[in-house]
């Protein structure tokens, strides 16, 4: 028997077939439960609070920290008698923070969050984010941020490719979860530290449940990464489209069978901001391959817009989400609803 | 409903029981024990928030799984065992059936441990288990049928799967 042999059909049910099992881990978890000494709701706040006091002071201490840090920079400038600022031998404008390094004639688009980015928001229109002119020197602030949802950017059900085959619903109360911690994947072509790899600030996630032909796909994800400003997001974008180039040489084992399978990376459109993709892994009769961290079939679908990069991940057992007709029109639609970060809808 | 007396009836419902699966997951009475009220504390800061998602306790339980295996924080917890009991912690009262299973879970590796704990357990499909973890489905398939392939000396159920998957294997061949 191969070592890497896996049993997949026998969750193809979804369903549990040990009850004495079950019960037995049941049974333990009630009395690790029954005999844990849990504090009091009192102490739980405590501890809340003492936290937050923790973080306060720690932040207050980094402010004064860097504004030390940026004060001490601003002294190296040197103030010219036209009232012009020049940089230091050896300092070039990249390298410079961008409120520092503007010209004074240059106008600067300002699109100030509808909330405060600290505070839980779901923002429903586009108008509440307001584009204005500032000051020249003021930093630019993101269009869309991890903190706020804007329940417009995200798709229908029927929006998504496959909605006649797959019925997608989405679970809950449409609530994308929030996160700015990296976790181990988004998409086929990169398996680790992807948030810092892309260099985004966080995402926001949505899972749309396939209600019809689960045996073949059980879910499709849309993700948005959030970046501090459009360049970085362009640089991200610029980073997806290099996974796919350098995961298209790389070497797949099956993990039934241990062949490498063969591996075939296909752009399926593109547009200006966006880009789709579709990664198929094959066994040598053809069938789809069983890799430890891939399906044997992903579409993906990326899209940029301002500050955000939306990626749409449907992967399957099955060669049904394989159709690329569809493809451009997808971009498209993923990239129109993102209008609401750009504030040009 | 006050948002507080939410939050209070949340963490009276939810939180013995949040210890019971952190518990089955790390192995660690007293790990399990500090990880969950960790993670209550943050989501009684969050709380405006974390309400409004489908699955709080999903949230929760990332939270305290997270934090359970954080090295820095087993070994401060390592410390504080050692000056209140001495020993390694083990839930008083089990029986001998259940400190075996304990056992025999400890011995599999972590993300295998967790997957056979949210799917066995806690009663998440595979998809949801992907989304809780942040794992393809088809790793946490994998990571599922190794669990089991590995717990198969010690539950007699999965034994019968082994013997089953030998025959379909022979079948193949």
């Amino acid at each position: 028997m191969p070592e890497q042999f896996e049993q997949f059909e026998q969750f193809a049910d979804e369903t549990s077939d040990t009850p004495q099992f079950d019960n037995q881990l049941a049974g333990l978890a009630t009395m690790a439960g029954g005999a844990a000494q849990m504090k009091t709701m009192d102490a739980i706040r405590k501890r809340g609070a003492q936290r937050a006091m923790r973080h306060k002071t720690v932040g207050a201490v980094l402010s004064v920290g860097i504004l030390g840090a940026l004060a001490l920079g601003a002294v190296q400038f040197t103030q010219q008698g036209d009232g012009r600022r020049v940089l230091p031998a050896g300092r070039t404008a990249s390298n410079v923070p961008a409120s520092l390094s503007s010209s004074p004639a240059a106008s600067v688009s300002v699109t100030a969050p509808a909330t405060p980015s600290n505070s839980a928001a779901t923002v429903n229109s586009p108008s509440a984010t307001s584009s204005t002119s500032g000051d020249p020197g003021a930093p630019v602030i993101p269009g869309g941020d991890v903190d706020t949802v804007v329940r417009n950017t995200w798709p229908a059900v029927d929006q998504l490719p496959f909605h006649t085959r797959y019925a997608w619903s989405v679970k809950g109360n449409w609530l994308p979860v929030q996160s700015t911690q990296d976790r181990q994947w988004f998409y086929s072509c990169r398996s680790s530290d992807t948030l810092s790899h892309l260099g985004a600030n966080g995402y926001q996630s949505l899972v749309y449940k396939a209600t019809a032909h689960t045996a073949e796909t059980e879910s499709a994800e849309v993700v948005q990464f959030f970046f501090k400003d459009d360049a970085a997001a362009e640089r991200g974008l610029e980073r997806i489209q290099a996974d796919f180039t350098a995961c298209s040489g790389k070497s797949y084992g099956d993990m039934e069978t241990n062949e490498t399978l063969k591996n075939t990376v296909t752009k399926t459109a593109s547009t200006a901001d966006g880009v789709a993709y579709l990664h198929t892994l094959r066994r040598a009769d053809g069938t789809g391959g069983s890799a430890a961290n891939t399906d044997s079939d992903s579409h993906m679908y990326f899209v940029r817009s301002s500050n955000v990069v939306s990626m749409l991940y449907i992967g399957s057992s099955a060669t049904a989400i394989d159709a690329t007709t569809q493809d451009a029109a997808t971009l498209s639609g993923l990239a129109a609803l993102l209008c609401a970060y750009s504030g040009t809808c | 409903m006050r948002e507080g007396d939410d939050f209070d009836a949340f963490y009276a419902n939810t939180s013995r029981r949040m210890v019971g699966q952190v518990y089955a997951m790390v192995g660690s009475l007293t790990d399990a024990e500090d990880a969950v009220q960790e993670a209550y504390s943050r989501a009684w800061q969050r709380w405006s928030k974390i309400q409004q998602y489908g699955d709080p306790e999903g949230w929760v339980r990332t939270v305290a799984y997270r934090i359970a295996v954080s090295a820095w924080r087993k070994a401060a917890n390592r410390l504080v065992a050692h000056r209140r009991h001495g020993v390694a912690d083990d839930v008083p009262g089990t029986s001998a059936d259940q400190l075996a299973l304990a056992h025999a879970l400890k011995q599999i590796p972590a993300d295998q441990r967790r997957a056979i704990v949210l799917f066995h357990l806690v009663g998440l499909s595979v998809a949801e288990i992907a989304a809780e973890t942040g794992s393809p489905t088809g790793t946490v398939k994998a990571r599922l049928a190794r669990g089991r392939k590995a717990l198969a000396g010690h539950v007699s159920e999965f034994a019968d799967d082994e013997s089953t998957a030998g025959g379909r294997e022979a079948q193949h061949a």
